[in-house]
């Protein structure tokens, strides 16, 4: 256990010189080796990696995914969708709030990432809530806090990365996101409505819209229904694999896009560079992670971890407890994918011994990620608010997203006394 | 005023983003419309695309690569900033040519361990299962693109050396770059 707690006090040496985190998970995964077996070894390890990372048939489903949400963003839906929310919820107190949340979870049912969702739906929610005298904190606490539904709904890009790092299948993995996504939407909107029933002030209500005007609004946002159908009808139906899901879906994403007439060379070539400069990065933080995690199997912590459970009869939540409370502390300090590669290969070893699904921890850890995005310091959704509305404070952003933060740790709670949310749909789908 | 006319050194750069860049573009373009024939191809003529999944699997290496060091030139690789050094500071600068300096060591690193595979793979004429492709070639590819990276870090130490900008991800002086 010596040499694994060694070499994570050495990541976090490189961490504060601000090497970038995939480069030292790679050298101290492979000094690590070096160290534990010999150098040879070690070499011969980190070129197996790297070759086996490039050439890995169900990786394309990152890129692939990657891409659809970058086209499905320039696609500019994120207006229709939060006309069609507004629509029906948008007269009750807190109704744009309310409204934002909807389109959120909507936006991300097309599109795998948090920042994305958060970035898209700041330039249209916010300015309308400021507009009929929203709280900056509550509109900016809710626009990162709805940005989170981006990895949790599927498709997400967390998921498929958890996934293969354990050798689960992806279409369960997003068959099981599909009710805490639901049920994170639910407890979202109870939010804002305890916010505005404290503070009516902060959230007043908006026009109401006769039912002939939401189902025409609702017409508008065809497109989303249509490429989620696309992707997960696909997927459980039976027609395609996760993998091929996801070119489909970049595909129809184009088609959609191109459509609407948002795509003009120029910003298909930029799409097209942007996700691929996406997808080095997080291939590099997946190759840096893979030769740490040969270094910790090395090593014998994941089998003194399993032995120190045993040896003080811990019971199993208590573990499942202790590893959330570890990945939001983490979560405060780390960006969110880097965090799931590094901790994923410690700590699934121990939850499958301990008998846990794993498909089950894969939506934990997805959530505790969720919670990591709004949470100080590094908040990633709230440091993208904060870049997009440069005269809001981020104390100001930090305080609008405290009650969501509540409703999460809730959420969690629940998720974890009643695996059945997780597990129902897996059990029929995927 | 004519412009000032570019240094040879610039030009190679310029001309390796653009082949860089249009590698990206034609990879994973390739990627999509790979999976969307192969599986139109299954489903509607019975006829699937011999070798799809080694297809992928050689694409995948373009679009990761070119995409590693594209990400490297915008320094955009995820960075943990846990001490909040003044922007402007020495400390800073220090602290940011270190974290360089590492990088480019490390990734000249992977670079030749990955050359080290690519002279196996040739040796031992490894090809892909169905449609034989030399693996040989992809994997110099991927080794060629680890020292290019490093090389891509090395210009950022030296750009910092000096006294360059020392933030983090930052836009792109590219002007085929703007955002969309």
């Amino acid at each position: 256990m010596t040499e694994a707690l060694i070499g994570f006090g050495a990541i976090l040496v490189l961490m504060l010189l601000q090497v970038p985190l995939a480069f030292a998970m790679a050298l101290v995964g492979l000094a690590g080796v070096a160290w534990i077996r010999n150098w040879p070894s070690a070499y011969s390890m980190a070129g197996a990696v790297v070759f086996e990372s490039g050439f890995q048939y169900l990786l394309s489903v990152v890129p692939l995914f990657v891409l659809m949400g970058n086209l499905v963003t320039q696609a500019r839906l994120s207006r229709e969708l939060y006309a069609a929310a507004h629509a029906f919820v948008g007269h009750r107190r807190g109704g744009l709030a309310l409204s934002t949340i909807l389109a959120c979870g909507g936006f991300g049912a097309v599109c795998g990432s948090s920042l994305a969702t958060t970035a898209t739906m700041a330039k249209v929610a916010y300015p309308e809530m400021r507009k009929l005298g929203y709280s900056p904190a509550l509109a900016g606490g809710t626009i990162a806090a709805g940005g989170t539904l981006g990895i949790l709904i599927p498709p997400s890009v967390v998921m498929v990365v958890y996934a293969i790092l354990t050798e689960q299948s992806i279409g369960k993995m997003f068959a099981a996101g599909i009710l805490p996504g639901l049920l994170a939407i639910v407890l979202y909107m109870a939010a804002v409505r305890w916010v505005t029933w404290r503070r009516p002030q902060d959230g007043p209500p908006g026009q109401h819209t006769p039912w002939p005007g939401r189902w025409a609004a609702l017409r508008d946002v065809w497109g989303v229904a249509a490429l989620f159908l696309l992707v997960m009808g696909g997927i459980y139906g039976g027609v395609f694999t996760s993998t091929e899901a996801a070119g489909i879906g970049a595909c129809g994403a184009f088609l959609f896009t191109w459509w609407r007439g948002r795509l003009t060379w120029p910003v298909l070539s930029q799409v097209l560079i942007e996700s691929a400069r996406t997808t080095g990065m997080l291939f590099l933080v997946l190759i840096g992670a893979l030769l740490f995690a040969n270094f910790i199997n090395f090593t014998s912590l994941p089998r003194e971890l399993q032995e120190m459970v045993k040896h003080f009869e811990v019971h199993p939540i208590v573990v499942i407890v202790a590893i959330c409370a570890i990945y939001i502390v983490l979560g405060c300090l780390l960006e969110s994918m880097s965090m799931v590669l590094l901790t994923v290969p410690v700590f699934y070893p121990l939850v499958q011994h301990l008998g846990f699904d794993l498909v089950w921890f894969g939506i934990i850890v997805v959530v505790v990620v969720e919670i990591s995005f709004i949470t100080p310091p590094v908040g990633l959704n709230v440091a993208v608010l904060k870049s997009l509305l440069p005269g809001v404070s981020m104390r100001t952003l930090f305080a609008g997203v405290t009650p969501f933060v509540v409703v999460d740790i809730v959420r969690l709670a629940l998720l974890i006394a009643f695996p059945g949310i997780v597990l129902l749909l897996p059990r029929y789908l995927g | 005023m004519s412009a000032r006319p570019r240094a040879f050194h610039e030009r190679v750069r310029d001309a390796a983003q653009w082949l860089l860049r249009r590698l990206a573009e034609v990879t994973l373009a390739g990627l999509a419309l790979l999976t969307l024939v192969d599986v139109l191809g299954r489903y509607v003529f019975s006829f699937p695309v011999r070798g799809a999944v080694e297809m992928t699997e050689l694409l995948m290496v373009g679009v990761i690569f070119s995409g590693i060091v594209l990400a490297t030139q915008r320094r955009e690789h995820v960075v943990v900033d846990l001490l909040a050094l003044p922007q402007r500071s020495g400390l800073r600068r220090l602290q940011q040519g270190a974290g360089i300096a590492l990088a480019t060591a490390i990734s000249g690193l992977l670079g030749a361990v990955t050359w080290s595979r690519a002279l196996s793979a040739l040796d031992f004429g490894e090809r892909t299962t169905i449609l034989g492709v030399p693996l040989a070639p992809m994997v110099f590819f991927m080794s060629a693109m680890l020292w290019l990276n490093a090389l891509v870090n090395a210009a950022h130490l030296w750009e910092i050396a000096r006294g360059g900008p020392v933030e983090l991800a930052r836009p792109s002086t590219d002007p085929e770059e703007s955002t969309p």
